[in-house]
């Protein structure tokens, strides 16, 4: 077992590096030169030289390179082009709580809205209810979630006035009520359609059909033996979607207008601020790796299989 | 994300007879039968011709501001009229771009994605046939760009290259591919252990002989099905990038900056909104369909994806 | 009879020696899948190879055709050591052995036609295109097929047909050897024996060597020359058919041979049964594998590996038990004097 987290470990390691890596070349080696895109279009060569030589864009890759690692490994994520060198790793953090409560709120949506629906359409397969579900949780998945909340606003709180407009305000929930559920929604289709495929896996087992065969009562095979076996798998998956969601929150704080990592890199990207795009990218892949990390982890200490397997 | 195959894979049945004509024949029988599928290919043939004939059918030119196409006070113009769906805040025709636009959503989703179907299905082969050190080389690659929320990534690289069409199509391709790639070498993983692979080994068959003869003819169904879902998928992203502003670069016609415009009108022309975001969820959720579709067709026991 | 005395046939067209193949598991387990296996087949001669499942007769095949890659010992295909093979000398080799599986249903490639399956035999030995048509439908011919199939999908084939493309397919590099892997066990009895037939009259014809496995011994008597029983990895008896079905030497194949009728097999000695499951072969017992299964075991098989010795009758078995060849003018020593330990 200490073994098998040893290397578990040195896999995250490596993954952690690689992304890293992948996102230190896409801010400083990709072809595209911030310093001339600071400076604007009219900036005589040596501004633009002097803005490359501020930034540390004149050294070569490779040190700029060690220098990124290093300043990483002090939990310092460099400093933003464009709001007079405040420290990116602070931004983030007064952002990331906003967000953090966005994306936690995504997924309750998504877990109450997307497996009952889905226990729903397994139950009876093929049937009306199953046509239902099934058919909502693809229209879930194909609608672009800017669009569904710029509606949601429009209706619910521009022409009836039910919910706040935007911003953040007292009682926290009833403002993040629209944007949490448009984060939900393609999530909670996914669960829907997940759910529903490990139910009717789990329904044609050999254990439930002996269940069946014992007598036992149709709610107490769903409930007892099938609902927990199929959602176990499921429930482990949210972890991961934690890290996917502090992505999705850059389009649903920018359309609610709330103050979170989702709005900070949107603005970010107007300005060129490499360095906050950046940071947000590597805080959300750091929070994906590691939660997969730990999903391993619980599995491998339920179920010993996992270890053995590479 | 490795998830759960959705029916039972049943190994060695493989009914489908390979012939193209028998396989059309049964394709037909089995559209008729479907609405929702018979639907969305309906929908799908109807916004392939609207994007090829939009010079036609355009009744403006859709990067051109209208005097006409602004009301007195400088507000879009409702639709009726001259402009059947209404102008947008620039006084443009929003018919006539969403005609336009459609070209730009199609061209985008299929090309990004034949791009990242080439590269997945090429990297999950040879992954999958090779194994080894470039198995694993491979693999984790496509971990490390997994690890990146897909629209945050794409964000990330287009605001460093600099938006344009043909770098919204390379960065989409760029993340996509890694999801094949995935699936891809997972099946191959099971199919080079078939005895026909072994048999075909021992008779002295080249590598690369075995992965084209007799490897990827197994895998068409899947990519065909992944290739569908995908064009889905793409067309989201670049609609996305465009509705942050950095996907399709103005004036150029895009759904997703259409709506990106009208969301700062909403209020007094929610057409804006609607006309643009019904056309997206159309194209997606058809594409989606077909995809399905496609799957309980074609491959019944391909996985699910996100 | 010994090699000379065939002339025309100096060499065993197969030379096996000492062969090992390992598998390692997790945690630094090796299995030991085949331990120290030699035998020959001569051209036109069908070696039969039995055994339970398990006992790595099947592994012997795959590192014969370098499926498998073996852990040591030597292998001789067409008098030319194949151990070591690689790239364009292994390609160059594989038409010289080629193998008939198992599964008639998962042999052929379900995509491809019967044709163009054969045909690619045919590719590889270099056949110019425009014979191959001629010659895909002469091969077709000659394993009783008729030339129409070319165009058809194995899935509109039978079992027994099926068997017969596996078979054109191999004949088409021209092979010396063939393995057949339990090539007829998945068939119904009747198609069984007309494959059985046709290896027989294909053998006649052109003189090959078939390495014939099988866990089904009514079906090695009548197909195999001679037989080579293996159990956990060892071989435990090889001898002529006769030999082995008429008075079997080591109580592991008296056993088999108790536990089905076989035509023209007499039951010698003590009856044994065989009683649980064969050992891992992660975990082989000291001394003679077979002890703890064996009715006969005494002390010194739990403890001394036997060896293969020529034993009465004129057979090799490996059992410290069963009686000597009796003194005196020696029986004529099975043909395989390499063989031993």
């Amino acid at each position: 077992m200490t073994g098998w987290v040893l290397r578990r470990i040195g896999q995250m390691a490596l993954v952690l590096l690689g992304v890293v890596t992948l996102a230190f070349l896409m801010a400083y080696a990709v072809p595209g030169d911030p310093a001339r895109l600071i400076a604007g279009p009219n900036a005589d060569a040596a501004t633009v030289a002097s803005i490359r030589h501020q930034l540390g864009l004149d050294a070569p890759l490779w040190s700029q390179y060690t220098a990124f690692l290093g300043r990483l490994a002090r939990g310092d994520l460099g400093t933003s082009y464009a709001l007079h060198g405040a420290p990116v790793a602070e931004q983030l953090a007064q952002a990331l709580p906003t967000s953090a409560l966005i994306a936690v709120g995504g997924i309750v949506w998504q877990l109450v809205l997307g497996v009952p629906a889905g226990i729903v359409a397994a139950y009876r397969p093929k049937s009306a209810a199953d046509r239902l579900a099934t058919l909502g949780a693809l229209i879930g998945l194909s609608a672009p979630p800017f669009w569904v909340g710029l509606l949601l606003l429009y209706y619910l709180a521009y022409r009836f006035s039910i919910f706040p407009l935007n911003g953040l305000g007292d009682p926290l929930w009833w403002y993040l009520a629209l944007p949490t559920f448009t984060l939900g929604l393609a999530g909670a289709a996914w669960y829907a359609r997940m759910t529903r495929a490990q139910m009717l896996e789990v329904l044609r087992s050999p254990y439930i059909q002996m269940a069946r065969a014992k007598g036992l009562r149709e709610r107490t095979i769903l409930t007892r033996h099938a609902l927990r076996n199929a959602l176990t798998p499921l429930i482990t998956m949210i972890g991961m979607d934690f890290g996917y969601f502090l992505g999705g929150v850059l389009i649903i704080e920018s359309v609610f207008g709330l103050p979170g990592v989702g709005k900070l890199t949107y603005d970010a990207i107007d300005q060129l601020d490499v360095p906050i795009v950046t940071g947000a990218v590597l805080v959300a892949a750091f929070f994906v790796v590691v939660m997969n990390f730990l999903v391993d982890l619980t599995y491998a200490v339920v179920d010993p299989r996992v270890r053995n397997r590479r | 994300m490795t998830t759960p195959p959705e029916p039972p894979a049943v190994q060695h049945t493989e009914p489908v007879p390979p012939g193209v004509r028998d396989g059309l024949r049964r394709a037909g029988r089995s559209l008729l039968r479907d609405v929702p599928a018979l639907i969305s290919v309906a929908v799908l043939v109807l916004l392939l011709l609207a994007a090829l004939l939009a010079p036609l059918l355009a009744p403006h030119d859709p990067m051109r501001t209208y005097a006409e196409g602004l009301s007195a006070r400088g507000a879009p113009v409702p639709p009726g009229g001259d402009f059947p769906l209404g102008t947008d805040p620039n006084g443009r025709d929003v018919l006539s771009r969403l005609l336009y636009g459609a070209r730009v959503s199609l061209t985008i989703g299929v090309v990004a994605n034949g791009l990242a179907t080439l590269v997945g299905v090429t990297a999950g082969v040879v992954a999958g046939y090779f194994g080894g050190l470039v198995d694993t080389v491979i693999s984790r690659i496509t971990d490390m760009v997994m690890s990146f929320p897909i629209l945050l990534f794409c964000v990330a690289l287009i605001s460093v290259t600099g938006p344009s069409q043909r770098n919204v199509v390379l960065v989409i391709a760029l993340v996509y591919w890694t999801y094949l790639a995935r699936v891809i070498r997972g099946m191959v993983l099971s199919l080079r252990e078939r005895e026909f692979v072994t048999a075909t080994r021992t008779l002295g068959v080249g590598d690369v002989r075995i992965m084209v003869r007799h490897i990827l003819p197994h895998l068409i169904p899947a990519i065909i099905v992944y290739a569908t879902l995908g064009v889905a998928s793409s067309i989201l992203i670049e609609s996305s990038l465009s509705f942050i502003g950095v996907g399709v670069p103005v004036p150029e016609a895009s759904w997703g900056q259409m709506i990106d415009d009208g969301r700062r009108y909403y209020e007094v022309a929610p057409w804006l909104l609607f006309a643009p975001g019904l056309c997206l969820i159309a194209t997606v959720l058809a594409f989606n369909l077909a995809g399905d579709w496609l799957r309980d067709l074609l491959d019944p026991t391909a996985p699910e994806r996100r | 009879m010994s090699a000379d005395q065939r002339g025309e046939r100096e060499v065993n067209v197969v030379e096996v020696e000492d062969l090992r193949v390992h598998f390692s598991r997790r945690r630094g387990v090796t299995v030991r899948a085949v331990d120290g296996v030699s035998f020959t087949v001569a051209p036109g001669e069908t070696l039969g190879l039995a055994g339970e499942s398990g006992s790595g007769k099947s592994t012997v095949a795959r590192a014969l055709l370098r499926i498998t890659d073996p852990a040591g010992g030597r292998i001789r295909i067409g008098g030319r050591d194949i151990a070591g093979l690689r790239g364009k000398n292994l390609k160059t080799f594989r038409r010289q052995m080629q193998m008939v599986y198992q599964d008639p249903y998962d042999s052929l490639d379900p995509r491809m036609k019967i044709g163009a399956t054969v045909e690619e035999a045919l590719i590889v030995r270099g056949v110019p295109a425009r014979e191959r048509a001629t010659r895909v439908r002469e091969l077709l011919d000659r394993v009783g097929l008729p030339s129409g199939l070319a165009v058809r999908y194995p899935h509109e084939l039978s079992g027994g047909q099926r068997q017969r493309v596996s078979i054109a397919r191999a004949l088409g590099v021209d092979p010396a050897v063939i393995a057949c892997d339990e090539a007829v066990s998945a068939l119904d009895v009747s198609v069984r024996a007309q494959i059985l037939n046709l290896l027989k009259d294909l053998q006649e014809d052109s003189g090959l060597a078939y390495l014939f496995i099988s866990h089904d011994l009514s079906t090695m008597r009548f197909a195999a020359d001679r037989i080579a029983i293996m159990y956990l990895g060892r071989l435990v008896e090889i001898g002529t058919g006769d030999q082995v079905f008429g008075a079997p030497r080591h109580p592991y194949t008296q056993a088999l041979l108790a536990a089905v009728p076989v035509p023209g097999a007499r039951r010698t000695g003590p009856r044994v049964r065989l009683a649980g499951e064969p050992p891992s072969p992660a975990d082989p017992p000291t001394g003679c594998a077979f002890h703890p299964r064996c009715p006969l075991a005494e002390e010194i098989c739990r403890t001394t590996r036997p060896e293969l010795a020529v034993k009465r009758g004129g057979q090799l078995a490996a059992c410290h038990l069963a009686p000597e060849a009796e003194p005196g003018p020696k029986p004529e020593p099975e043909r395989n004097p390499e063989v031993t330990p």
